[in-house]
């Protein structure tokens, strides 16, 4: 039996073919994973500038508390500047109290 | 638009470029799947599956060099995982039921041709059916599969070899 009859033989015994359907089918899917995770990507987006809007109300409040002791003692609450680096530390130790339970949500 | 193109737009999320490589890409890789032993539906749902996975990668998409090597790579792991979930490889149902019935002559022969592809390792029946079936060049093969042109086609000799043994032995057969 040469190459060209077992090419023969095989070609003879059928093979399925892709049914069209199969495209319209994954589409459909397609559009629906896209759209879940567009909904997934608002809702991470709206956790996440609540968590902004959190930090940001703590930061007031924690400026107003102050003035409010220096008011009361007739003196600064603070005896020394803040150095930029104690800022930023307070807004990292926020975020990352605020991040904790987004975190939890995510893994759920 | 080329590949690296589709997915650039794909990663954007644009539907099109999904249907493109769809177009592209899909019967071989449904002749992957066929051939590494999944049932005509199973390998239309795992078609499905390897093409979100696409979807499933966001941005990280536009990384891919290799469309069909990476495409046939997930249809490779996905046929296994289906097959390890069936825990045998009976239902390798190779062929569709037919259309028109055939003569007695034409079923038995296309029952020998289903039953010989069993036989085969899977890697070589994927050279057959991708060839055969696909129409692909071992150039093609190759780049698909990421082997040499030249293993694609010692793995579709080897195979061919192997089925006119059992072609012979069977049609030997009184």
């Amino acid at each position: 039996m040469s190459p060209d009859d077992l090419e023969r033989r095989l070609r003879n015994g059928s093979w399925p073919e892709l049914r069209p359907e199969v495209k319209d089918q994954l589409m459909h899917r397609a559009r629906r994973k896209l759209a879940g995770r567009s909904r997934g990507r608002v809702f991470r987006w709206a956790l996440a500038a609540a968590a902004t809007l959190l930090i940001a109300i703590n930061l007031i409040g924690e400026r107003a508390h102050t003035r409010r002791i220096e008011l009361i003692t007739g003196r600064p609450a603070i005896h020394q500047p803040i150095p930029p680096k104690a800022y930023a530390d307070a807004l990292r130790y926020r975020a990352e109290l605020l991040s904790e339970p987004i975190g939890d949500l995510g893994n759920s | 638009m080329d590949d690296s193109e589709l997915l650039a737009a794909l990663a954007g999320g644009d539907l099109e470029a999904l249907e493109c490589l769809y177009d592209a890409y899909a019967t071989r890789i449904f002749h992957v799947l066929l051939a590494r032993g999944l049932g005509r539906e199973a390998a239309e749902d795992a078609l499905q599956d390897v093409f979100l996975s696409l979807l499933d990668r966001g941005r990280a998409v536009r990384r891919i060099d290799n469309v069909p090597a990476y495409l046939i790579t997930v249809a490779r792991n996905m046929a296994s995982r289906h097959l390890r979930r069936q825990r045998r490889w009976a239902t390798l149902e190779l062929m569709e039921p037919l259309s028109v019935a055939p003569t007695a002559a034409e079923a038995t022969q296309k029952v020998a041709v289903r039953q010989a592809l069993r036989q085969l390792p899977p890697e070589q029946t994927e050279v057959v059916a991708l060839k055969v079936w696909g129409e692909m060049t071992f150039a093609e093969i190759g780049e698909a599969l990421e082997i040499s042109p030249h293993t694609a086609a010692s793995r579709y000799r080897y195979a061919l070899e192997k089925l006119r043994d059992i072609w012979e032995d069977t049609d030997d057969e009184p």
